[in-house]
């Protein structure tokens, strides 16, 4: 019998590869680019993470930006020079208002941040199963969303956060993209991943052989918002500004159609997803410019990009309902699956 | 010898010689101007405007020789009013050769891009930021704002409002948006300083989620007697709802308001309003007290049919002036010279007003303004306002 360890971390390789090789290109490439192919690794880390517990759970979570806000927050208190703080938080305690962290530790910070939050928040949500479990995350994320924007003296409120220092070059992203992958894979080869994929294809039947569902689910979720958490403090060294208004409902759907655009089943899908909207809205964005061929010259459209995203995901989901991937994972042409 | 023989050959020598220096003109590199604004999305109809006020003097400056001999050059990237894409956008301009660049004028949405520029010691300029925080505080030492700062509008109400003689004054605030919150704190100390204290008779916010007023005009018409003169610190949608909620209950008072009430776009949707004053960068309406800003304006209505939509458009064509006497002044259009000829700006006249910076202060203080009122749905300037004293400053 085949080990799951290998076929996943087979899986894992392949991806780190595809990852490794784009950003190997990425450094030859304008800065402009670079921040393209930055933006769609943090985007990955992101779906990555949320497929940590979508895919294995089979619920849909609305809710995962929320951490992403909870761990760019994180990053904005540890590392802001202390001098910035004290105008721009008034209400900081003090020993994050005196905190003057590098970007690193405060990275890692956010993710624990989130995964406390979600082990708080799952206790309660993992009772709720289908479609109320998503709409349970969709309320989470706006319960986050109004803390972010309401509580001024601590997050700033509407205002932006500044003064964050530049961290996430594209090695940074790259590796943070490869340890996503890599930690993804071992979960779902996890016995705990397992179970919980289990109670995915019949909750009946998993609990019948003695798997604690809410557990699994609970297990999963914390480990997915770390990930998540993660990305959020990159995306606040990425922009170097934290506002609250970023961490809600575009980002949500842009990631949730990424997820199931490449099919929310599978890792490969995860990463085949983020890759194809994020390479297809910048193909879109150039086009908007107008396309020279030379021969002939198209001239472009403001507005192309959102719209030809959205036909795009039609067609997609018309014709491969169950994503690109279709929910199968990428492995080594020859061995049958 | 004839005057000819001896003439010609001087004269054809100085048309080769001026034909030449123009075609030099042409074909030296241009200055490229890098903006990073938006382009498409809710911002775009802010920066429209004002980008189109840089085409003209790009276009004005071209005419009469360019900059340094060099001909200026506009290339643009969308910021698609997102966050993030305002860093691309910069990026993309910046690759194509930009030696400086313009970016939309709000902290949070020019933000990214200026400080993209900055990480790259490239000049950052925002036309029309009005927070404060614009500038080395909040960006780094490259980003420069053409806008006056709120502080100074929420100081021009409170004097215009004194010098109406109006006594007391009742502050209502939305809370939604920095620039409403400072024009109101600034109006409030600035108030208290000339009238005393006791002459704020009170003060309340709303916020855009908030379906109506009616609480808030509860408390105000509670108050006996009615304060002289109400503030309504507000912008656009929520503003016209509650200056039409105000004047429909019966509170008929003056009513002041800041710069994002300027424009006639949503008049339409407060029918016959009266007495309301706002105060702005310049009167888009034909009547500046200044000349050189009215004669800017009907050059847009010639080109563009309509008058520009809010006076934010001065900024704008002000930029494109200020890079040419900078880049003169310096001899260069390199960044670091150009930031130092502009922290040299000492009451400099733009078509927006005199304008001065320094080492610390990368926005305008000390501005005028004018103050505009509306009375029977018809807007006209009242007068050029000089602001005394800047509470806090």
């Amino acid at each position: 019998m085949r080990s799951p360890f290998r076929d996943a971390l087979t899986t894992a390789l392949l991806l780190t590869a595809a990852v490794a090789i784009v950003a190997a290109i990425g450094t030859q490439l304008s800065g402009g680019t670079q921040r393209i192919i930055i933006d769609a690794m943090i985007k990955m880390i992101i779906v990555l993470g949320m497929y940590i517990f979508v895919g294995n759970s089979g619920l849909l979570s609305f809710g995962h930006i929320g951490f992403l806000g909870l761990g760019a927050y994180t990053a904005a208190w540890l590392t802001i020079p202390p001098s910035i703080k004290a105008s721009l938080m008034p209400g900081l305690p003090d020993f994050l208002a005196t905190a003057a962290l590098h970007p690193l530790p405060a990275a890692l910070a956010g993710g624990a941040a989130a995964s406390l939050a979600a082990l708080l928040v799952g206790i309660p949500l993992t009772r709720l199963a289908g479609v109320a479990a998503s709409i349970g995350t969709f309320a989470m994320l706006v319960v986050f969303y109004a803390i972010f924007s309401n509580w001024t003296s601590v997050t700033g409120g509407q205002g932006s956060l500044y003064g964050l220092p530049v961290f996430t070059s594209l090695p940074v992203a790259a590796g943070f993209t490869v340890a996503t992958i890599l930690g993804a894979a071992m979960y779902q080869a996890s016995a705990s991943g397992f179970r919980l994929r289990g109670s995915r294809e019949d909750a009946v039947a998993a609990q019948a052989s003695g798997i604690d569902i809410r557990r699994e689910r609970l297990i999963a979720f914390v480990i997915s918002a770390f990930f998540v958490g993660v990305a959020g403090a990159l995306y606040a060294h990425f922009l170097q500004v934290v506002v609250a208004r970023e961490f809600y409902l575009k980002l949500t759907f842009i990631t949730v159609a990424m997820l199931v655009i490449g099919g929310m089943r599978s890792l490969s899908g995860a990463v085949a997803g983020t890759a194809f909207v994020a390479f297809l809205s910048e193909v879109l964005r150039q086009a908007e410019r107008g396309i020279d061929l030379g021969v002939v010259s198209i001239g472009g459209r403001l507005g192309l990009q959102e719209v030809g995203l959205a036909i795009a995901m039609l067609i997609v989901l018309i014709f491969r309902p169950r994503g690109i991937t279709g929910g199968r994972e990428l492995t080594l042409g020859w061995r049958s699956r | 010898m004839s005057l000819l023989r001896f003439a010609s050959p001087l004269l054809s020598a100085g048309i080769l010689a001026l034909s030449a220096s123009m075609a030099l003109a042409q074909d030296k590199k241009p200055i490229v101007i890098g903006a990073a604004i938006a382009r498409t999305g809710f911002i775009a109809a802010y920066d429209a405007d004002p980008a189109r006020a840089a085409e003209m003097a790009v276009k004005e400056i071209n005419a009469a020789g360019g900059v340094l001999g060099r001909p200026l050059k506009i290339v643009y990237a969308d910021t698609k009013s997102e966050i993030p894409q305002g860093a691309i956008a910069a990026t993309e301009v910046l690759d194509q050769g930009a030696d400086l660049i313009i970016v939309t004028g709000d902290f949070d949405f020019g933000g990214t891009a200026a400080r993209t520029a900055n990480a790259q010691g490239k000049i950052a300029i925002a036309p029309f930021a009005a927070d404060p925080k614009f500038g080395v505080e909040g960006i780094g030492p490259f980003a420069f704002s053409f806008s006056t700062a709120s502080d100074t509008v929420g100081t021009v109400l409170a004097e215009f409002a004194a010098s109406k003689g109006w006594k007391t004054a009742y502050a209502l605030t939305q809370t939604n948006i920095q620039y409403d919150l400072s024009v109101s704190r600034a109006f409030q100390a600035r108030f208290k300083e000339l009238n005393g204290n006791a002459a704020l008779v009170g003060t309340d916010t709303f916020s855009m989620d908030d379906a109506t007023i009616a609480t808030h005009i509860t408390r105000i018409k509670a108050l006996n007697p009615q304060p002289d003169v109400l503030l309504l610190s507000t912008f656009t949608p929520a503003g016209p709802g509650a200056l039409r909620q105000l004047r429909a209950a019966g509170l008929q008072m003056p009513i002041l308001s800041g710069e994002d009430m300027d424009g006639d776009y949503w008049l339409k949707s407060v029918p016959n309003l009266s007495n309301f004053y706002f105060a702005a960068m310049g009167s888009i309406f034909g009547d500046d007290p200044r000349p050189d800003v009215n004669k800017f304006i009907a050059g847009f209505k010639a080109l563009h049919g309509n008058h520009p939509s809010t006076a934010h458009t001065l900024t704008g064509y002000s930029v494109v002036q200020a890079i040419k006497i900078a880049a003169e002044r310096a001899g260069s259009i390199n960044s670091d010279a150009i930031k130092a000829a502009f922290e040299k700006f000492k009451d400099e006249k733009l078509l927006v007003g005199p304008t001065s910076f320094d080492a610390k202060t990368h926005i305008n203080f000390m501005r005028p303004m004018v103050v505009m009122q509306v009375q029977d749905g018809k807007h006209s300037a009242v007068s050029l306002h000089t602001p005394q004293k800047i509470p806090g400053r």
